[in-house]
């Protein structure tokens, strides 16, 4: 070489051999590396708020500090949230005589695990709850790629649910329907690991997904916003309204709220204006409803691509799990829910737990009528205490003591 | 694969103990460059043979200008090397911006042009390895290096996988003696490098990914987005003025926290490996003048471009025109380097005159005052702040885009009714950049030099364990990554 260095090197090489470190020595930094790790991770678990975010974390933490208050939670998406007034529902039992005092747990966009994850969290406060209403949701085996690593994909993923995650995608093998057997990111569709996994069976990748996913909720890994708001963070003022009613909020009254911050236009006059403007597509998906035909809807709300499983055994498994800790369970499919009704029949003729079956237009044409809803999905708050009233009838109809 | 995720992870440690393992150099520099080939096809296998391609270019270049025995000969294999490495990068990255320009050109001319582009992807790193292999080209036919004999070496200056693709771009001279020498692992230094692959770390995970939606809200569109294609959303002309403020702020601390974490985090991990890369970032946000900032920012690059580009164009020799001459086409090459648009173009251009008025400024004033108390904190403000400015340039999506930030910060213009988020992140912010001052003063170092091994060591799983926490999960690309 003619030249020397131009460039100023990084101090990362020494001139001469370091003096060995014999084995102890090795050890107690090893030690001391691992007992640093786990402090934190222990700390930050500590002080961390719920994660989930907004809505799910406030109701989260609501519960945990009020559980010995309820006896009755339903666990669902948005469609819980916006049908179900827990007031409304006590107030009807009450007039049967029957003492009840419920909470609703309705998380907007949740999977089908996520809903589990949070109706195991709220049986493990233990308190005086007696009775679980679960909304029935579709089971996506698979974690959709683009958000795969988003925290509200991951939190869920404590030991139990990434163990049935995995058994499932496993048992279920590639038995989907209505989209992909897996779908690539696409991101990753000329990358070596893209080429690699691709000769993987999908419900090996996909267990394999949700293993990683574990792993990243035990460590923590992009949790700082929690651990942040449970240190210095202060209930947001917007969500007390929701707490107050018991983890319900009708549209109408969000609305509101945002209309006095001036917080408009916003994510409810965008859904708002466009359920007006499509209205006629609205109706026809009702009309479309009432014949035997699966009806696929939503996909403005997830990815369209992955498929779904219907799957009795592990509904079946969540029900006995809940009476397995000694609760009641009713399995709700709500309305507004456009899937495969064949389906919906099948859990009521093999489930051995009370179904209550409300995506049926022929029968409840009251929940489908578009001046009773403030877009596809979700209700008026009239429309949310008439369908609470049926609700209850149904279910003292179906045993609830 | 970005180096702050699980899989660069797993293949970092599997790399690291095969490789330690390994009884001779030759059996690690050809598993390190197989490895580094497959961390390369991580991103696109199909770009792979461009690698292989660069590499051959320049080692038959290399050789055949060493064993040329006229100049004329010497000079026509040196323009070998320089018209094929641009031709593969001006066919990737330049292609469609000359022919929309040309298109642009000659509809302002009164024709009406039918010019279609064409669907090309960028390949990622090509800017850096490209650069990198032209450097050894170059730097034989000046006289400055002998060509190394061993093939497997240069493959492996090339490829070697921590610098491969977004830099430090190595210059041959300082890696290749590296590589014939057998590294030795009681000779790596362990806690610089654990540092500098943990400080990168937390830049980029916990900090650039923090504060990139913000920014990315403010100008429409992240980088990501309009890689896939996408266009975004409506941009700055619909935030108010103080949101300008805000995205220079934010652009200005991302920018930095993406692009020396990356560099960070290559040091470590090469460091880990027995080799040293050069540094890259020497604290240029406490630069006291523009012409002090770009001697401390992306140094590997600053330096190849004064060295092959403004050097041979004559430098500071000659009149003050002469020097602005070349001060603004150096920096004209530098902005088309960075993207092939001309907002990078213009950005390249402006922060050649504000090179040039800093250059005058000093010629005219002989007197050099001591830049010290008030005036260094102004000093360091007014070169920072031109840095930010020039940034709407840098991440606008078109030049009304970035002519509309601009205006922003100097409160001109019609203010739109948004404002962009993140404002509670100011004083974190603020911060930090308070803890950049400790490292510029050296006082963190004092400190883990001195710790004993075992706190060292407790000390640092502490703030590993601290940063996956706080670490933002999207995976964002490296800003560099699209250059």
């Amino acid at each position: 070489m003619l030249s020397s260095s131009t460039l100023p090197l990084a101090p990362v090489y020494l001139d001469a051999p370091r003096e060995p470190l014999g084995l102890a020595r090795i050890l107690v930094r090893v030690i001391g590396f691992c007992a640093g790790v786990i402090a934190v991770i222990a700390f930050c678990g500590a002080v961390a708020d719920p994660p989930g975010g907004g809505i799910i974390t406030a109701k989260v933490q609501a519960f945990r500090r009020t559980a010995g208050e309820y006896d009755t939670v339903f666990v669902g998406t948005s469609r819980a949230f916006r049908w179900f007034i827990p007031a409304e529902f006590d107030a009807r039992l009450a007039e049967r005589g029957v003492r009840s005092s419920s909470f609703n747990m309705g998380m907007p966009g949740a999977s089908f695990y996520e809903l589990h994850h949070a109706m195991r969290d709220c049986i493990a406060q233990g308190g005086n709850l007696k009775r679980v209403l679960f909304e029935y949701q579709e089971l996506m085996p698979q974690i959709d790629p683009l958000n795969a690593y988003k925290p509200r994909m991951v939190y869920w993923h404590d030991a139990g649910e990434t163990a049935l995650a995995m058994e499932t995608a496993l048992r279920l093998g590639d038995r989907r329907s209505g989209g992909k057997a897996y779908v690539e990111d696409p991101r990753a569709a000329h990358t070596l690991p893209g080429v690699v996994f691709r000769r993987w069976p999908a419900d090996l990748r996909i267990a394999y997904e949700h293993l990683k996913h574990g792993l990243t909720r035990e460590f923590l890994v992009g949790r700082g916003k929690d651990v942040t708001r449970g240190l210095f963070g202060r209930e947001k003022p917007e969500l007390l309204a929701m707490l107050e009613n018991r983890g319900y909020l009708s549209l109408e009254a969000e609305l509101a709220r945002l209309e006095r911050q001036g917080v408009m236009p916003n994510q409810l006059t965008f859904r708002r204006e466009k359920f007006l403007a499509e209205i006629d597509d609205y109706v026809a998906l009702v009309e479309a409803m009432k014949g035997e035909a699966p009806v696929f809807g939503d996909t403005d709300w997830y990815n369209g691509e992955l498929g779904f499983v219907q799957d009795v055994e592990i509904v079946q498994q969540v029900a006995d799990g809940v009476r397995a800790a000694g609760l009641e369970f009713y399995l709700v499919i709500m309305p507004g829910n456009s899937r495969d009704r064949a389906f919906a029949q099948r859990l009521v003729d093999e489930l051995d737990v009370p179904v209550l079956v409300y995506n049926a237009p022929e029968r409840f044409p009251e929940f489908y009528d578009p001046h009773t809803h403030f877009d596809s999905g979700h209700p008026t708050a009239d429309a949310a205490r008439a369908f609470t009233q049926r609700l209850v009838a149904d279910l003292l109809a179906a045993g609830l003591e | 694969m970005l180096f702050h995720t699980f899989n660069f992870a797993v293949f970092f440690l599997v790399s690291f103990l095969v490789y330690w393992s390994l009884p001779t150099n030759r059996a690690r520099k050809v598993f390190l460059i197989l490895g580094s080939y497959a961390f390369y096809a991580s991103w696109d296998w199909r770009f792979l043979g461009l690698l292989l391609i660069s590499t051959a270019i320049d080692w038959i270049a290399g050789a055949r200008i060493h064993a040329a025995t006229t100049r004329q000969v010497q000079r026509a294999w040196m323009l070998f090397s320089v018209v094929t490495n641009l031709g593969i990068l001006g066919y990737f990255k330049y292609c469609n911006f000359f022919i929309e320009s040309a298109a642009d050109l000659l509809s302002f001319l009164g024709f009406e042009p039918h010019l279609s582009t064409l669907r090309i992807i960028l390949p990622v790193g090509i800017s850096f390895y490209t650069f990198q292999t032209l450097t050894y080209s170059l730097d034989i036919f000046f006289g400055r290096l002998k060509p190394t004999k061993s093939l497997l070496d240069f493959a492996f200056f090339v490829a070697f996988f921590p610098q491969l693709v977004a830099g430090p771009i190595m210059r041959a001279h300082d890696f290749l003696p590296q590589a014939e020498e057998k590294r030795r692992w009681s000779q790596v230094d362990l806690r610089p490098c654990l540092i500098f692959f943990l400080i990168g770390f937390f830049k980029k995970a916990c900090v650039s990914d923090l504060l990139a939606p913000y920014v990315d809200e403010y100008f429409g569109a992240s980088s990501l987005v309009v890689s896939m294609g996408g266009t975004g959303g409506p941009g700055p002309a619909t935030f108010d003025h103080f949101s300008a403020w805000i995205a220079m702020i934010y652009g200005v601390v991302q920018f930095y926290c993406d692009f020396s974490g990356y560099s960070d985090m290559a040091i470590g991990a090469a460091g880990l490996l027995g080799y040293q890369l050069c540094l890259n970032f020497q604290h240029p946000y406490f630069a006291t003048s523009v012409g002090n900032f770009w001697r401390r920012w992306h140094i590997s690059f600053t330096s190849f471009l004064r060295d092959y580009v403004y050097y041979p164009l004559g430098g500071a020799r000659g009149t003050s025109t002469r020097l602005a001459v070349n001060l603004l086409v150096t920096w004209a090459i530098a902005g088309l380097w960075h993207g092939a648009a001309w907002t990078f173009v213009t950005w390249g251009f402006l922060s050649g005159v504000f090179l040039v008025v800093h250059a005058l400024q000093r010629q005219f004033l002989r007197r050099r005052r001591r830049k010290e108390g008030a005036f260094a904190v102004l000093s360091i403000a007014l070169t920072l702040f031109l840095f930010g400015v020039t940034g709407f340039l840098f991440r606008g999506l078109s030049m009304a885009d970035a002519w509309h930030g601009v205006l922003a910060v100097f409160w001109i213009g019609e203010p739109g009714p948004n404002r962009v988020g993140g404002q509670h992140l100011l004083l974190p912010v603020l911060l930090l950049y308070l803890g950049h001052y400790a490292s510029y003063r050296g006082w963190g170092e004092r400190v883990w030099r001195r710790l004993p091994g075992w706190a060292f060591a407790t000390a640092y799983g502490a703030m590993f364990a601290a940063s996956i926490v706080f670490m933002e999960t999207n995976n964002t690309p490296f800003i560099y990554f699209q250059w």
